[in-house]
């Protein structure tokens, strides 16, 4: 293992020594080298990530947090789909890590049993959720959080069948600029009721400091395409407005894009991953099993 | 010494057309071409042309259906279908039908052309396929238990046991965290496999492939398509793998391959005269990665390691040590995550590479060099 490894899992070989995990990686790491001094730590394919939960790797983190002196970055649960699908990810609470970490960007894949139970830091500037369901509780613990120097949030909010189990009304304090006070980049993504998502955006006050909106990866079609016609000055500030992977007409999508041009707002909406149904009848959003 | 290259293969296609212009760009053209039908018809045509100092390159039937028959009529003697219901197969739209029967017809045709051979071993002939070899490739059975018996710097995936049916494959593991490829044992590419997936966890059970069925008159007729579908469906999944099984399967666990900004891929590697000659990686999102399913291809050298590129050489060299009758042969290697090589298929004519033909890179001007320096060699 080198000195600045930053990524920790279980090979496929791994997983079938009983004895290797990942905190025992990370602390023959931490014998090797005394303290881990890189500032980004990624943790991959744990034990059986499909049926089994990290906490021993939290707790291990957590409880060793003064070797990690230089940490600002951490990234649970980075798995490709080859070692375990998004949907079929077990999580936990990862609210330890904030707020034992001064870290300023945090991300987490995988939605099973993920929480965000009682988050405080004054440090942590973008989070980033990525699921194929995102649950109506770990979305309020995002509402409930305490992150007043949030910058960036992004959440991958996924389908019903994958642990996606809010309404629409449960996004609408995602929009409201109280509740984000220092807000720039606002993700509400990968949704399979992204029309209804990108209504009640504009329906809020919370656009008008962003710099970045991303609605992509979603089902997003005509009738959000029409909302964001029809309000399309709220988002002449903007430095990029991000729709890529939609459903949206041709003629409407050049609408939009025209708007922005004369604003001067980067537009990407690429269709190229799409998979468009012969009957329009199927339309789900980029990530989801 | 005056030599002739024999070949025999199927017109509609487009390996024969390769072969022929590789020939004739270095200016060898002495070749005669024998199609299958005709071979299907009366073997002795290949008897009729092995003259003194003959290369015999044998292709796969590719585009004409009518080998097709032609073959499950050989097999008739071992398999389901009498001649009547053979002659009665609508092909046009290219159902995969009695894949044993195929094989059966495969077989006993090579195994005529291996005593044509034979009885011919006066005349200098050198033939790049052995026939007794491809017919154990094109058994994914066979091949497997071959190679568990002689592992050689490659692994295999775990096997599980034989099925006869959906019912009982689920009894077995409705409540398991699994991950499997049952794949038709007769198959070639990517014909008749399942990537099947089944988590109790979320209650989450569902198959990729790009197998389908309709039903006709009340029978359900399977066929291959481009596409990698997902089904979820039990319907249809029970449908799908009662049929794999019912035609004789071979399963085997699914390795999470090493990725490539983002995409899984698995390499095939082609082996001549027991060196790894060229790679070439197909990368996916979806479970099956065969290239015909229209997937990203990539030469293995623009983004592979020295020391990867090894390890997929040395383990395709260990097969065909293995197979060391064959001149040459095709080697799906699966790199799991921790990058380890696992052999998930052998196939005997694995070397038409699209993207090599009408260059001078085609495999094709190495398998002729090395055939010659082989008759050559022929005391």
């Amino acid at each position: 293992m080198k000195k600045d490894e930053i990524k920790f899992y279980l090979t496929w070989e791994d997983e079938d020594e009983d004895e290797i995990t990942v905190v025992t990686k990370i602390q023959d790491y931490l014998n090797e080298y005394g303290k881990y001094e890189n500032e980004k730590l990624i943790i991959g394919m744990w034990s059986e990530a499909y049926e089994c939960s990290p906490d021993h790797i939290v707790e291990f983190l957590v409880e060793n947090a003064e070797q990690f002196p230089n940490l600002k970055e951490i990234y649970f649960g980075d798995m490709e789909g080859e070692e375990c699908e998004v949907s079929w990810i077990n999580n936990t609470d990862l609210a330890p890590l904030i707020n034992t970490f001064k870290v300023e960007k945090f991300t987490a894949k995988g939605g099973l049993g993920l929480r965000f139970d009682n988050i405080k830091s004054e440090s942590l500037k973008s989070l980033s959720i990525i699921s194929g369901g995102t649950d109506k509780e770990t979305l309020n613990d995002l509402i409930n959080a305490q992150l007043p120097n949030l910058e960036r949030i992004e959440i991958y909010l996924g389908v019903c069948d994958y642990g996606f189990n809010a309404e629409v009304e449960d996004i609408i304090p995602f929009t409201k600029r109280e509740n984000f006070p220092k807000l720039k980049y606002l993700g509400l993504k990968n949704s399979e009721i992204q029309d209804e998502i990108c209504e009640k955006v504009f329906e809020g006050d919370i656009l008008k400091d962003l710099r970045v909106l991303d609605l992509s990866l979603g089902t997003l079609g005509d009738k959000g395409a029409k909302v964001i016609l029809d309000n399309i000055e709220k988002l002449s500030h903007l430095e990029c407005f991000d729709l890529t992977y939609n459903y949206i007409s041709e003629n409407l999508l050049n609408q939009i894009g025209s708007k922005l041009k004369e604003y001067n707002v980067k537009f990407l909406s690429s269709q190229e991953d799409v998979d468009i149904d012969e009957d329009d009848e199927w339309r789900y959003p980029y990530i989801t099993e | 010494m005056n030599k002739q290259f024999l070949l025999i293969g199927d017109p509609k296609g487009k390996r024969l057309d390769v072969f022929i212009n590789c020939l004739k760009n270095i200016d060898i053209h002495n070749y005669k071409i024998i199609k299958w039908n005709d071979v299907l018809e009366d073997i002795s045509i290949i008897d009729n042309n092995l003259k003194e100092n003959t290369i015999l390159k044998v292709e796969p039937p590719e585009k004409d259906l009518e080998i097709y028959r032609g073959f499950l009529k050989k097999g008739i003697n071992k398999g389901n279908l009498s001649k009547k219901e053979i002659e009665k197969i609508d092909f046009s739209e290219y159902p995969i039908v009695e894949p044993s029967q195929w094989y059966y017809g495969i077989q006993s045709t090579f195994m005529d052309i291996e005593n044509l051979l034979k009885r011919n071993n006066h005349r200098n002939i050198f033939s790049m396929v052995d026939f007794n070899e491809a017919l154990i490739m094109m058994d994914k059975e066979k091949t497997y238990e071959l190679l568990s018996k002689n592992k050689n710097n490659f692994e295999l995936p775990k096997r599980l046991k034989k099925y006869t049916s959906y019912e009982e494959f689920r009894e077995d593991n409705f409540n398991k965290f699994l991950k499997c490829f049952i794949k038709l044992k007769y198959g070639s590419g990517s014909t008749g496999i399942i990537a099947y997936v089944n988590n109790p966890k979320i209650k989450e059970e569902k198959i990729y492939t790009s197998l389908n069925y309709k039903e006709v008159k009340g029978k359900k007729v399977f066929f291959g398509n481009y596409k990698v579908n997902c089904f979820k469906d039990k319907k249809v999944i029970k449908n799908m793998i009662d049929w794999v099984l019912e035609n004789g399967a071979h399963i085997e666990m699914w390795i999470p391959k090493s990725t490539y900004n983002g995409y899984g891929f698995d390499t095939r590697a082609f082996v001549i005269d027991k060196k790894a000659d060229y790679l070439i990686s197909r990368l996916s999102k979806t479970p099956i990665t065969n290239l015909h399913l229209k997937n990203k291809r990539m030469e293995s050298e623009e983004f592979l390691k020295a020391s990867e590129l090894e390890v997929i050489k040395k383990a395709s060299e260990g097969v065909m040590d293995i197979f060391n009758n064959s001149l040459y042969s095709g080697i799906d290697v699966v790199t799991s995550t921790g990058f380890k090589p696992y052999i998930i298929d052998v196939n005997p004519f694995g070397d038409l590479f699209h993207n090599l033909i009408d260059t001078k890179r085609n495999v094709y001007y190495k398998e002729i060099k090395t055939a010659i320096e082989r008759i050559d060699n022929i005391k």
